[in-house]
């Protein structure tokens, strides 16, 4: 069959390990990376979506709440983002094969919550002071700092930068795992709103571990509500710049 | 990040150091053809084009270089020509929200000057646009409670991906589309029982539908009437969508000929 109109569907390999945009939507009701994980999903009560033309509804139970966002601080709804809130029981996650090697996360968030709690926004492994705890985990914290925990065995390597956060903020985020000679070195960056981008000094990570504790990337979990919105999630291999990952 | 002209995969050239000098055909409306059809064969009917009704859009864009030194313009030239690496979306200032996507097709470059005297080189960059129709970068997104209407935004050419969801609970949905002047034009019709944790996701551009049963997803394109078909939107008409019976979710990409 031919399709009269329609940009042409002509694939790309990505170099990337993981690569999500709330832009693409949903494929037969699910959300999927472009690098083709595809996401566990589920609610446990109804949200709230807004439209783009800011009027708002009610989103079905255990349906992803892609809703209208500013991205370019005009005011007018013109982008898309996945909504995830702890308060409606939303979880949302994708496997992750690539194992724990030089790297670089990237998200691109707006953010609507509240920073009265340390809401964790993406997080690689499992989290827990366990000796086989190996994660990588960034979340804000209260002050609105951008932070970056690498969990080696269990023990915490923190790292944050940056300070302050509005409702409403596009705010980016460039967590960078260096290795050099089995030693890891974490380095976290921030964006807000496109200004100037904010890098904290680099600190260890400790030894590289072998395996993430659990395979699986997972979006936004706060003990509290954050209900800020996803854009864009990406993660590369090596230890690469804004640049890299600001184009789609 | 400073968009002052044009993006290259959301890359402004400001960024990767590049001057653009000159831009050619980004607001020209390419070549129409009239396609007879764009259906498989039905007898009696005789193929005279297939695929697009538009000619590819090709894209002159020149680029002039101001490197310090002529390893600088070794390094600006290597960097350039990695961002067409296959696909690419182009953005103008004009509109930082339509995207088209393009491939490299050739780029011949040049010195201004003398070569080896002073580092500064011109790229003329030819891209071609199979599909030459601008997109929106992002979906619009629509929403209705049971009932009411959302109103589908039109571009200047036929709308790609819409989705549609269909939000529980309702027993047997209808949706129907009706133009401008409100008269019907497409209806979808289901037989099918949604409970209130429950909606139908339709694709019309991929041309699935999938129910969400308390989260488990599952085929449902045996729920859908015979003899419709997946809702398409075209100008110069406006389109509303509407279904008596449960809340509508919608998201497409609007199109546009310049």
């Amino acid at each position: 069959m031919s399709y009269s109109t329609g940009a042409l569907e002509v694939g790309r390999r990505s170099s990337f390990f993981f690569e999500w945009f709330a832009a693409d939507g949903l494929r037969d009701g699910q959300l999927v990376a472009r690098t083709n994980q595809i996401a566990t999903f589920g609610s446990t009560s109804t949200g709230s979506i807004t439209n783009s033309a800011g009027g708002t509804a009610t989103a079905g139970v255990k349906m992803p709440r892609l809703v209208a966002v500013d991205l370019d601080l005009d005011t007018a709804l013109e982008a898309l983002g996945l909504k995830l809130n702890n308060s409606l029981g939303e979880t949302c996650s994708f496997p992750f094969g690539a194992l724990p090697q030089a790297l670089s996360l990237y998200q691109k968030i707006v953010f609507n919550g509240t920073l009265a709690s340390t809401p964790t926004l993406v997080r690689i492994g499992t989290d827990s002071s366990g000796a086989g705890n190996n994660a990588l985990i960034t979340s804000l914290t209260s002050g609105g700092a951008a932070q970056a925990n690498f969990k080696n065995g269990g023990t915490s390597h923190t790292v944050s930068v940056g300070s302050g956060l509005n409702a409403g903020d596009v705010l980016e985020m460039l967590t960078q795992v260096a290795v050099v000679a089995g030693t890891v070195t974490l380095t976290q960056l921030r964006c807000r709103n496109g200004g100037a981008i904010e890098t904290s000094s680099s600190t260890s990570g400790g030894t590289l571990f072998a395996a993430w504790s659990d395979a699986t990337l997972r979006l936004m979990l706060a003990a509290t509500p954050c209900d800020s919105a996803y854009v864009a999630i990406r993660v590369a291999p090596g230890v690469l710049s804004f640049i890299d990952f600001r184009g789609s | 990040m400073t968009f002052q002209t044009i993006a290259i995969d959301d890359i402004p050239a400001e960024d990767l150091n590049l001057a653009p000098v000159a831009l050619d055909q980004w607001h020209s409306v390419p070549q129409q053809i009239y396609n007879t059809v764009d259906i498989p064969l039905y007898p009696g009917q005789r193929v005279t084009g297939i695929g697009s009704h538009f000619a590819p859009r090709r894209f002159p864009l020149k680029f002039l270089f101001q490197p310090a030194s002529f390893a600088a313009r070794d390094a600006a030239l290597t960097s350039l020509v990695s961002r067409f690496a296959g696909q690419v979306q182009i953005t103008t200032r004009d509109n930082p929200n339509k995207v088209l996507f393009a491939y490299l097709e050739q780029m011949p470059v040049t010195a201004p000057y003398n070569a080896f005297v002073e580092p500064f080189a011109v790229a003329d960059i030819q891209l071609v646009a199979f599909d030459p129709l601008w997109y929106d970068k992002y979906p619009v997104v629509g929403s209705a409670a049971a009932g009411a209407s959302i109103a589908l935004a039109m571009g200047s050419a036929a709308v790609r991906r819409l989705l549609v969801h269909i939000i529980g609970a309702v027993t047997n949905p209808v949706i129907i589309l009706y133009d401008q002047t409100g008269t019907e034009i497409q209806r979808m019709t289901f037989t099918i029982v949604l409970g209130a944790n429950d909606y139908l996701s339709v694709d019309m551009d991929r041309g699935t539908i999938v129910k969400s049963v308390n989260g488990v997803l599952s085929d449902a394109f045996a729920t859908w009437a015979t003899q419709e078909a997946f809702l398409q939107l075209r100008p110069p008409y406006s389109y509303t969508l509407t279904c008596s019976g449960a809340a509508l979710f919608t998201y497409h990409h609007r199109s546009y000929k310049t």
